[in-house]
């Protein structure tokens, strides 16, 4: 399992360099603060120049984005005045609860490792220290990647820490705002801010399933729920993670069930045909019985799935391939609407071998769909043993009045045990919703003159 | 053939037909068809958990006699036929592990349920369509179709059907029918149900052989196939979907026995779940599970917490019925009414006026004998199931969900109407 988690956090490394600066979303505009909302004194931050502006001794104490972030790529550019200290929060709440990245310009005496420029302020000491000159304009980078914490500042790592391993930082929160701490020292000290961008990691998918696949529950629990918010993009990696070992597939499973339940949600219809596509290239491009993700690709199927040409023409390849990934395209088989599903489980019929054909039959009469009953009826009629009990319930299922005349002839002097199945498809039939009386009646009065035993006697009078 | 006596045999075999020849009208066919002086021959499907319980209960009545105990794992059903031969040592019990021989045989009256949630609509349906009458263990059934298949069934074939909700018999719940129906809280707006727990340490163990002594492969029946794992049994396939509907849907039935039947309420118009995926464990249905449901004139809430209520502090399940003017809280044998700031434990003007039961399973049986329908009959049941399988559904897609109870469907949400039904895996097939 590390071994599995070491090479998808590699993997999504390599890929996030190749994807260069891609993913990045500004923070600022450069114009107001929209998306920013200040905790104190409003007036503590503006806009000068293009920068977001603090002055020390206007108050506002800290500005913050509108939502938290759990998991990013922070870069941000400041300047400090002559004498300056601020910050950059991660993770913080209205209460603390996350940690700061210290800004400062030269202090008199001069600060230790742990409250320098790039450390975590308190936590984790800067090294090697990054120069603090001021008046210059400088970039820091902060990538928070679950409990992993690392600080450049202008291409220098001065931290990479792994917040379990540091006494303080255990416990701090996960996720909460990223925010910019007011100049707070003397009057006149000021900080600027400018080219603030933000990479979300939770909506990469790589970087999700890395922290799916980790020891702590708590990240497993976040980057669960991350998952489900990104939804289609998650489906074809969770389908890989769902190949895998007990507890990585439980969850992929888990999350795949989720995000179909919202891909299927009314009005979602967008989500939705994102979520089928991905599940029916991975079921086209699948090979193999026994493999448990192409099963889970069909039971979602079963959700979100349309009875179009495509769906049927995959989901009657699964059901082909027999094993458990048969088992799951049948029961997604039953579960959709639609003719050309109808259509294709009648084309399978003859492509199973004799000891499959009842599961399909009994399918075809739970579907309901008429187009069925000319080949339940031959089959009624001229099969015997389990495939013919199975085409006789399945007339039973399908709720036709269309269906009696063949239940009729079947029943008509056959053996008792034939004829005992014929009458227990009538009783279905008659119970059923929706059958027209004329048909009723005449079910009626073809089961009481076939029935066999007592309780079917008793039933029908 | 062992057990069966001639008189059965004669009595079984002959009473379809002169009821047949004779056309006698509905009034007279009561649905019970053994006389009060007759045995009234039981077999147990299912004996291991709950199963042990109906094999002791009904050995315990005079007028019954068992005929069979049946399960899929040999070494359960053997154990239960030792234990019956402890408690009636003239017993000509038989063994069986596959429940369809019992339906086979015409002496045999009534048919208890007691396997896992996923086959209880299945030996209940084939029961009544073999003539038996069934005792069948809450929860009445695995999802929405499943209800409605057996209600139509049971109808059709006329014959008795009792949940085993026993706790229904106890005097605590008749008398909170009486207080709630009485009027002195005033029209009851809202009513809170809960039950604490569903945590479950399963982890990750290895799938593996079943024990020999197990058929597998009909102990899953209509469930998907997938390889044997101690996990999954003998008690804990509840916290799994594919069989169950964890602990909500173990003690749901319990305790909304009481408002359904206290307020006679009908179906819910909306439903909306939430809960938590279990992520640490391969079991899949939520440690918790909080649900709202809301009625033509009344809100319903379920929940697995106790509520911050009058009453309910320190009790890991409870009802509480909330009145215009008090309160009624209630466990399996407590109750407190809270009316203008005082409680009380009853109120002596309110008269007693429901029937007391002999307990449930002989309620049952005085139903055989007598005819008349069992407190928890098929209605009751599928009337108070069906907010337990709605709410599965909301809380499995995440999202409220609109009830039409005449269409038997969800409005406007394809996906919801879908679960209404897991398809069976053959050989077994739904009748409806």
């Amino acid at each position: 399992m590390r071994h599995l988690v070491a090479v998808l956090l590699l993997a999504w490394t390599a890929a996030a360099v190749l994807a260069g600066e891609s993913g990045f979303v500004p923070l600022f505009n450069g114009r107001d603060l929209e998306g920013w909302v200040v905790a104190g004194n409003a007036e503590g931050f503006r806009v000068v120049e293009g920068c977001l502006h603090s002055d020390a001794g206007k108050g506002g104490e800290w500005i913050h984005t509108a939502r938290p972030y759990a998991n990013f790529v922070l870069r941000v550019e400041w300047m400090l005045s002559q004498v300056g200290n601020s910050g950059v929060f991660v993770r913080n709440g209205p209460n603390g609860g996350g940690f700061e990245v210290q800004l400062l310009a030269p202090w008199t005496p001069p600060r230790d490792d742990l409250h320098c420029t790039g450390s975590l302020y308190g936590h984790v000491p800067a090294r090697p220290r990054p120069d603090e000159t001021p008046l210059r304009w400088r970039k820091m980078e902060i990538v928070a990647a679950y409990k992993q914490v690392t600080v450049r500042v202008d291409g220098l790592r001065c931290v990479q820490a792994n917040c379990d391993q540091v006494p303080t930082m255990k416990g701090l929160a996960l996720a909460g705002y990223v925010g910019l701490q007011d100049a707070h020292a003397e009057p006149g000290e000021w900080v600027r801010f400018r080219n603030i961008e933000i990479k979300d990691l939770d909506q990469d998918p790589q970087f999700v399933c890395s922290g799916l696949l980790g020891a702590d529950p708590v990240i497993r629990r976040g980057a669960y729920e991350a998952a489900v918010a990104l939804g289609a993009p998650m489906v074809e990696p969770l389908l890989e993670l769902a190949r895998g070992e007990a507890q990585p597939r439980q969850v992929a499973e888990l999350a795949l069930g989720r995000i179909a339940a919202r891909a299927s949600a009314p009005g979602a219809a967008a989500e939705a045909a994102r979520v089928r596509e991905v599940l029916l290239r991975h079921l086209e491009q699948g090979q193999g019985n026994g493999r448990p993700d192409l099963a889970c690709a069909a039971r979602l199927l079963g959700t979100v799935g349309q009875g179009d040409e495509r769906t049927a023409r995959v989901l009657q390849r699964s059901l082909l391939a027999g094993g458990t990934l048969a088992q799951a395209a049948l029961q997604a088989m039953q579960a959709i609407p639609g003719r050309p599903i109808t259509q294709a489980l009648l084309a399978a019929l003859p492509r199973v071998e004799p000891g499959r054909q009842p599961a399909l039959l009994l399918a075809l009469g739970a579907r309901r769909d008429e187009a069925a009953l000319p080949t339940l009826g031959r089959l009624a009629r001229e099969k015997a043993g389990a495939v013919q009990a199975a085409a006789v319930r399945a007339l039973g299922l399908l709720g036709s009045g269309r269906a009696v005349p063949v239940l009729e002839q079947v029943g008509a002097g056959a053996p008792d045990a034939l004829r005992q199945a014929v009458v227990e498809a009538l009783i279905v039939l008659l119970d059923s919703r929706g059958l027209e009386q004329e048909a009723r009646l005449r079910a009626l009065a073809a089961a009481r003159s076939l029935a066999v035993t007592p309780a079917q006697k008793r039933a029908l009078l | 053939m062992g057990g069966m006596t001639r008189r059965r045999f004669l009595g079984g075999a002959a009473l379809g037909l002169l009821e047949v020849g004779l056309g006698l009208p509905l009034a007279s066919r009561r649905a019970g068809a053994v006389s009060p002086s007759e045995k009234i021959v039981v077999a147990h499907v299912g004996v291991g958990g709950m199963g042990k319980a109906h094999v002791s209960w009904f050995a315990s009545f005079p007028d019954v006699e068992t005929a069979a105990v049946c399960d899929v794992d040999r070494a359960q059903a053997a154990a239960a036929l030792a234990r019956l031969r402890e408690l009636r040592p003239e017993t000509r019990a038989v063994m069986e592990t596959d429940f369809r021989r019992l339906l086979e045989r015409p002496d045999i009256d009534v048919i208890t349920c007691a396997t896992p949630d996923h086959w209880h609509a299945l030996v209940a349906m084939l029961a009544f369509q073999a003539g038996k009458h069934v005792y069948g263990e809450k929860p009445l059934c695995y999802d929405l179709a499943e209800g409605q298949a057996m209600l139509k069934a049971c109808r059709r074939y006329r014959r008795l059907f009792q949940l085993g909700t026993q706790i229904h018999g106890g005097e605590n719940y008749h008398r909170v029918v009486e207080l709630v129906r009485s009027g002195v809280l005033g029209t009851i707006h809202t009513v809170r149900l809960w039950k604490e727990g569903g945590e479950t340490g399963a982890g990750f163990p290895l799938d593996g052989e079943p024990p020999a002594t197990l058929d597998w492969e009909m102990l899953l029946g209509p469930a998907p196939w997938r390889p044997y794992n101690p996990a999954l049994c003998p008690f804990s396939f509840r916290y799994f979907w594919d069989y169950s509907a964890g602990m909500f849907g173990d003690f749901w039935c319990h305790v909304a026995d009481l408002p359904f039947w206290a307020l006679e309420l009908g179906a819910p118009v909306t439903v909306s779940a939430n809960g938590s995926d279990p992520l640490e464990h391969m079991v899949t249905t939520p440690p918790f599970m909080d649900a709202e449901f809301e009625f033509p004139n009344l809100k319903l809430y379920w929940s697995s917490r106790v509520p911050e209520v009058q009453g309910a502090q320190g009790r890991g399940l409870g009802i509480q019925f909330v009145g215009r003017r008090g309160e009624l809280v209630a466990d399996y044998e407590w109750r407190a009414l809270f009316i203008d700031g005082k409680q009380y434990d009853d109120l002596p003007e309110v008269p007693v006026t429901l029937p007391r039961s002999p307990g449930h399973q002989r309620q049952f049986l005085d139903c055989v004998k007598s005819g008349g329908q069992p407190e928890s009959n098929i209605e009751h049941a599928v009337r108070m199931t069906l907010p337990m399988h709605l709410a599965s559904i909301s809380y499995r897609l995440g999202r409220k969900l609109q009830w039409d109870e005449v269409g038997g469907k969800f409005v406007g949400d394809e996906a919801a109407n879908r679960l209404r039904h897991r398809p069976y895996r053959a050989p077994w097939s739904l009748p409806t």
